[in-house]
């Protein structure tokens, strides 16, 4: 039993050394005139350098053999780290472009994904400049945002799941390109069905979706202004409870809160808390139901709703939920509790 | 031929033969089907096997095979057999050694089973315990996959039915091929061996429970149109995971998944030796070397995805009418006639 272990190192083995390792790629154009981009490291001496190569063509397989006319080593993607996506691609069917990662075995679809705004290319250049290892930067980036709950954790294979699912829509984290030619997070680029609406959330309102979507990382802070004090909260613990009616839906928010920035101090009054409480309670509330204004506008059911629709209400239920979402009343309620105040009072 | 069973011996062989081959796939045509009720349908099949299981323990004195049979029965079994190692094949091929020769992999793994089926019976019977630890090993690996899963995908049942949603209870069914060997491996229990209902019981909730969670998860993992993509979903599922230990957990399943094969096909081979040569003793070296040439050969020759497609989807019939509807003709008609296991030893 155990030779069949090593069959794999007779006509499969494949070593890392007599192959260009992609760690981070990218696409734009459409279908039938496609541009991809591919960056791998190079080690020269004791200098490890970014080379990045472009290949045009038809599809996503046909892009990565043009490109690989341009490589002295066969391109292995086997440790792609993150696939970027241009917002004009995105609007087209992104399955389409993203298809050929799932077929073949020895492709990770534990990748992350992002979609950018406006050209590719510059994506890319910044890993010549600002790193030694292509991809590291993004891949970096998109798990300390996750971890940071400013975006919804999806792997390739789990963004593209939800693109197969009628009862949720994709919402994948959103970059441009900052000063310095330095790449920045914009918020969450909001699908509907398999295409990018065009619509995004900032990375404020991004939080208030993990919030809604219980897809909370290691901390989730907010920031508010109280009598021109600020007040930062970090969100402990979340409970999301969620009334079904025709046309109608009630999320009712329970949210514990841990104060991690109040210069007024005072937080053992309970006259001070309640106050504080008070406060949260409004300003989460009213930003959570903007927040899903425009979720509702976009037609992305970010947080799953139309799961529970189908689930426990199937009457309710239509084949278009994206569009039946954006018709729907849908109301928030938030009710705030200051749980901890750190090691001040 | 002979040998004797403990009761732990006769459903760990009876434990791998329903499970080795049809594990990695038999969720999707019956999530296909029955789409959320599949599970409901599977437990409903389960129940099924459960009684038939209880018929066949009461019965199985009277489970005599003809001539006729015997040759149905190899037949069958040869088939089942010959289709396995042409799925085991894709399967590795797809998954880890996409580059290497298919007949180098049919060579490698049939060489391993006729050495064991050579050896002495005691071999083929006791080698499944290698696999427990391996399955527990799994299940650990399939529960890393729990924070993906979506429990709203389990309903809602008897909701949203198509125009084939009975096949979901028919290739549930699928699950339960091998039941009739065990009326073929109950008459060599060891004399002393009782076989109650408790028993009976935890062989069917272990097995269905060891089923559902793959089904569950598969059905909980992936979205309702997405499955029909799949052809493997709990390989396709460890494929997912990302762990920090190896960059690869499908493959960690795809050898665990292979012995266990493996190991299936052994005690298959067993079973047909039981039927074939049960008044001779010796291990009959020429007639495996043959038979595993000619699986052999006939796998590699067959192996391609419509040949696969056409099992997956035809094959359950031929299992219905080995498995349900034969079983259970033989057994009523030897009890109308009155004839025993006993009363064949004795006119042999």
């Amino acid at each position: 039993m155990f030779l069949s272990i090593f069959l794999a190192g007779c006509w499969d083995e494949r070593l890392f050394k007599n192959a260009s390792i992609v760690s981070v790629t990218g696409f734009e154009g459409e279908m039938g005139d496609l541009t991809a981009y591919y960056a791998y490291p190079e080690i020269s001496g004791t200098e490890m350098k970014t080379i990045i190569i472009t290949g045009n063509g038809k599809s996503p397989r046909d892009v990565q053999q043009d490109a690989e006319l341009k490589v002295e080593q066969t391109m292995e993607m086997s440790v792609l780290s993150t696939i970027l996506i241009s917002e004009d691609t995105a609007k087209g069917n992104i399955y389409d472009y993203l298809d050929v990662y799932f077929r073949d075995a020895n492709s990770p679809i534990t990748s992350k994904l992002a979609i950018v705004q406006g050209d590719l290319k510059p994506f890319f250049e910044i890993n010549e400049a600002n790193q030694s290892t292509a991809g590291e930067h993004y891949d970096r980036l998109i798990t300390s945002l996750e971890q940071s709950s400013i975006i919804i954790p999806y792997t390739l294979q789990t963004a593209v799941s939800l693109t197969f699912e009628e009862g949720q829509d994709l919402a994948l984290p959103y970059l441009k390109m900052g000063e310095e030619n330095r790449p920045v997070l914009e918020g969450l680029a909001l699908f509907s069905g398999r295409s990018f609406s065009g619509k995004t959330l900032n990375a404020k309102e991004s939080i208030l979706v993990n919030i809604l979507n219980e897809t909370l990382g290691f901390s989730a802070r907010i920031s508010y202004l109280h009598d021109d004090k600020p007040i930062t909260i970090r969100i402990n613990k979340t409970k999301r409870d969620v009334t079904i009616s025709k046309n109608k839906i009630d999320i009712e928010k329970k949210i514990k809160v841990v104060v991690s920035e109040f210069p007024q101090d005072n937080l053992n009054k309970k006259q001070v808390r309640d106050e504080l409480q008070k406060f949260l309670t409004e300003k989460l509330e009213k930003d959570m139901n903007d927040v899903m204004k425009k979720l509702q506008e976009a037609k992305c059911d970010a947080i799953g709703l139309g799961r529970l629709v189908r689930a426990f209400h199937p009457k309710w239920y239509k084949e278009n939920w994206s569009e039946q979402f954006s018709t729907l009343d849908i109301n928030v309620k938030v009710e705030v509790e200051i749980m901890k105040t750190g090691i001040l009072k | 031929m002979t040998i004797q069973l403990t009761k732990m011996q006769l459903f760990l062989i009876m434990f791998v033969m329903q499970t080795g081959f049809v594990y990695t796939s038999f969720q999707s045509l019956i999530i296909e089907h029955g789409r959320r009720d599949a599970t409901i349908q599977f437990i409903i099949i389960a129940f099924l096997f459960y009684l038939q299981l209880l018929f066949l323990e009461r019965m199985y004195q009277h489970f005599l095979l003809s001539g006729l049979m015997k040759t149905l029965y190899l037949i069958y079994w040869f088939i089942y057999i010959i289709s396995s190692v042409i799925y085991i094949t894709y399967v590795l091929t797809i998954w880890a050694f996409p580059n290497t020769p298919t007949i180098v992999i049919i060579f490698a793994f049939l060489f391993v089973c006729f050495i064991t089926s050579i050896s002495r019976p005691e071999t083929a019977v006791n080698i499944g315990v290698v696999l427990i630890p391996m399955l527990f090993l799994f299940i650990i690996f399939l529960l890393i996959a729990i924070p993906d899963l979506h429990a709203t995908n389990l309903l809602p049942l008897f909701y949203d039915r198509k125009d084939t949603w009975m096949m979901g209870f028919v290739y549930s069914i699928t699950a339960f091929g091998g039941a009739e060997t065990y009326v073929i491996l109950r008459k060599y229990l060891l004399k002393d061996e009782i076989i109650s209902n408790k028993i009976l019981t935890l062989y069917f909730a272990v097995l269905t429970g060891f089923y559902l969670l793959s089904l569950t998860f598969t059905l909980m993992f992936f979205a309702l149109n997405e499955i029909k993509l799949i052809p493997e979903p709990i390989l396709y599922i460890l494929h997912s995971v990302e762990v920090t230990f190896v960059k690869r957990l499908d493959l960690f399943f795809v050898y665990i998944w292979l012995s266990w094969s493996l190991i299936t096909i052994i005690n298959y081979v067993l079973v047909m030796r039981l039927v074939y040569f049960e008044k001779k003793r010796k291990a009959p070296v020429l007639q495996l070397f043959i038979f595993f040439t000619v699986v052999g050969v006939t796998a590699n020759f067959l192996i391609s995805f419509s040949v696969i497609d056409f099992v997956k989807e035809y094959f359950v019939y031929v299992t219905i009418v080995f498995t349900i509807v034969l079983p259970t003709l033989i057994i009523l008609v030897n009890k109308i006639r009155g004839r025993t296991i006993s009363d064949s030893s004795t006119s042999s």
